[in-house]
């Protein structure tokens, strides 16, 4: 005779199980880390590489890159002479908490305060996995249309800031920032907007201090 | 979202909770399934009734019921 055992067990837990695990170690090594999430192409890695010799002067920096395939951004992460590692993920469309803690050993973790995991380049499915981060950074390009937020909206409402990218090609394109203003109020009126172009290097300076600002205040929070 | 790894952890989940309670067939597995989530439940019933093959939930049926946020668990499991 067939019997029922209720559970409620989430089926997503094994990957909370290793956020906080990865959490834990940040906190207990004052490591203030950031998750930056795109699409492909955004300039997420153009943006670290604008940002980062800024960045370097008030914090010592790590960085996990996450692709399919190749070490090209960890490459060029590297030669700024940042510690970075590469993490392939073979097919995997994001990175999870699980891999994060494969990889996390490798660095000293007591000579790091900030660091940046750069998601495989999709606006879908990194919402869905927390790797254990203190903050979630979304980019998204000028050239990608208004429209996004309210088409993926998982990887702009859960982010704490919103990259918007090569505002230098606004002129050439029809992208809407009033619309996209008013979507975002509505949709996460908490997380700030940063309009930015890591070519022309306008409005990197504002981001920059938002990120040191509230890595202090994480790190005061925490003692 | 990714509905294979999604019913491998959902099997994983069904299997341990079938060996804590002496069951060795299980007839039934139902999820309770977030709307705010990107998971087609259709494409988790595909996946589920290929990943079950030469295990106890063989012959099981995959049920589910959405509900309002970003939940995503197990409700029950049902056997002998």
């Amino acid at each position: 005779m067939a019997f029922r055992i209720s559970l409620h067990k989430d089926v997503l837990s094994g990957n909370q199980e290793w956020a906080e695990r990865n959490l834990h170690l940040f906190n207990t090594n004052q490591i203030f880390t950031i998750n930056l999430m795109s699409s492909p192409g955004a300039g997420k890695t153009s943006l670290l590489e604008s940002v980062i010799p800024q960045l370097k002067k008030h914090a010592r920096l790590a960085v996990i890159e996450g692709d399919l395939c190749t070490t090209l951004d960890a490459e060029r992460i590297a030669q700024l002479g940042v510690r970075t590692v590469q993490i392939n993920t073979q097919g995997a469309c994001h990175l999870d908490a699980r891999m994060i803690n494969d990889v996390i050993l490798r660095f000293p973790l007591t000579q790091i305060d900030l660091l940046i995991i750069e998601n495989v380049g999709n606006l879908v499915c990194p919402a869905d996995f927390y790797l254990g981060e203190h903050v979630r950074m979304t980019v998204l390009s000028v050239t990608e249309g208004a429209d996004k937020a309210e088409k993926y909206p998982s990887v702009f409402r859960s982010a704490n800031a919103i990259l918007l990218n090569k505002i230098d090609l606004l002129p050439y394109v029809s992208f809407d920032l009033g619309r996209f203003r008013v979507v975002m109020s509505e949709m996460n009126p908490s997380a700030p907007i940063f309009p930015m172009s890591a070519t022309s290097r306008e409005g990197l300076t504002p981001w920059t201090d938002w990120i040191l600002q509230t890595m202090r205040e994480q790190k005061e929070q925490s003692e | 979202m990714h509905e294979v790894s999604l019913i491998h952890e959902v099997l994983l989940i069904a299997n341990e909770a079938a060996e804590a309670n002496c069951i060795t067939r299980i007839t039934g597995i139902e999820l309770m399934i977030g709307d705010n989530l990107c998971v087609m439940p259709e494409s988790l019933e595909f996946a589920f009734n290929f990943m079950n093959k030469g295990k106890m939930m063989e012959h099981a049926k995959l049920t589910w019921e959405i509900c309002v946020g970003r939940e995503f668990y197990v409700s029950f499991i049902e056997g002998d």
